[in-house]
């Protein structure tokens, strides 16, 4: 299945991903000596700021240079009823028709930080597959959700005009995380104010760009392209280290995902008497941690 | 709630026709049910539709039409599925369509059609009962 994926079968593609999202570790695994190290983009921000609006648009202009370009869309899953409501698509109907693109709607499952528990395995199935730059649209975010930062060689946040004072910009979490900032549908408000704002959060370390845009226009778009990808040719990581980075991670998210499952399916009691005994959460953790070492 | 893949649903409205109010409501109210649901929104070609499909690895398309044209994007719609092999999705319909186009939405493959007055619980069971694969 792995193979026809490669060889650019789509539904072979999205079988795979499916495995994943049913918890075949097998698939997870054997994705691990295919991988090409492929770059991975950050889209986060507020929602409603335009994120995947931004997304199709950057996409399209990598497109047109013939590259393969994969996107995975992250929305919240209902803490109620578990489904969830996939929306991004909607504003990627141009790029969902290019021949060059894979686009993918992954619910968090309940995780938080902003991206489901299987998206470190699905952008594996997407860079094993040959997709050289990966697009992560995180759920929208507000102020905590960073776990982008650790996954992404780039992290664009998104924000809009009128939306809170500088303290809201100076405050700890998301606006730490971001190597450029966009200042969208920069024709509605007074976005210079904006950028200034975000400018002011440089420090001699961290210099993050801050770009304005009108994505519904295509407006700033070809710059935004070319700062993420000066951002990528900047990094310091080779190839190599990209994907260990990530694989280090990926076992993050799976001991994470196997806890969380845990604590979900038992009730206190159950969960004492396991943890006396040595079983349950115990030896999970200590299978994690047997992992890590390796 | 840290669960595993649910049933994959997309709803789409094929076609010119904008009034998505209904699809919203059954996108909101599958959700509410436990299902993921991908809304692809208005103005998708069948093309479109089947590639969404394909890439989410759908297991049930459902398609809001009320403009009319439901004949021709369903027969659309279920000839991409057969020339992509994806036929084992389930493809059930809705909006405004006529009874006496019914036998011959089945024919085509349609498994079900969901008119004005359906309630959510049979759409939401019918699925179940009937989807390829069970979360």
């Amino acid at each position: 299945m792995i193979e026809r994926a490669a060889s650019g079968d789509r539904k072979a593609l999205a079988r795979v991903m499916t495995e994943i999202e049913l918890g075949n570790d097998r698939i997870s695994e054997s994705l691990l000596d295919k991988l090409h190290g492929s770059f991975v983009v950050g889209i986060t921000g507020f929602p409603g700021s335009g994120k995947s609006t931004i997304i199709s648009g950057l996409a399209m202009e990598l497109i047109k240079m013939g590259q393969k370009v994969g996107v995975l869309c992250v929305d919240p899953t209902s803490p109620l009823s578990g489904g969830s409501i996939l929306g991004d698509r909607i504003r990627m109907q141009e790029l969902s028709r290019q021949t060059g693109a894979f686009i993918r709607s992954v619910p968090t499952g309940g995780k938080k930080g902003g991206l489901g528990y299987f998206t470190v395995d699905l952008i594996n199935a997407l860079d094993a597959a040959g997709y050289e730059k990966i697009f992560i649209e995180t759920v929208g975010a507000g102020q905590d959700e960073t776990d982008i930062h650790n996954i992404a060689d780039a992290v664009v946040m998104v924000t809009v005009p009128n939306l809170g004072d500088e303290v809201q910009a100076i405050k700890a979490g998301i606006m730490e995380i971001a190597d450029i900032f966009v200042v969208n549908k920069a024709d509605t408000g007074p976005a210079d104010e904006k950028v200034k704002e975000l400018l002011a959060l440089g420090t001699a370390g961290r210099m993050p760009e801050v770009i304005k845009v009108v994505a519904t226009r295509g407006e700033g778009i070809a710059g935004l392209a070319s700062a993420i990808e000066r951002r990528l040719q900047q990094s310091s990581m080779s190839r190599q280290e990209r994907i260990k980075s990530r694989l280090k991670q990926l076992v993050r998210y799976h001991v994470e995902y196997r806890l969380d499952r845990y604590l979900a399916s038992r009730d206190f009691d159950s969960m004492a008497n396991e943890l006396m005994s040595g079983g349950g959460i115990a030896q999970i953790i200590s299978r994690a941690a047997g992992e890590l070492a390796k | 709630m840290s669960g595993k893949r649910r049933i994959r649903v997309i709803i789409a409205k094929p076609g010119l026709d904008g009034h998505d109010r209904g699809a919203k409501v059954l996108a909101r109210s599958l959700m509410e049910r436990g299902f993921d649901v991908v809304y692809t929104g208005i103005r998708q070609t069948p093309d479109d539709i089947v590639r969404a499909a394909i890439e989410e690895d759908a297991d049930v398309i459902g398609l809001s039409v009320l403009s009319g044209a439901h004949m021709y994007q369903f027969r659309r719609v279920a000839r991409l599925m057969k020339q992509n092999k994806i036929e084992d999705v389930l493809l059930i319909g809705g909006g405004i369509i006529p009874e006496s186009d019914r036998p011959k939405l089945a024919r085509i493959g349609v498994s079900a059609v969901f008119g004005p007055g359906s309630s959510i619980d049979e759409i939401s069971s019918f699925i179940t009962s009937r989807c390829r694969r069970l979360k």
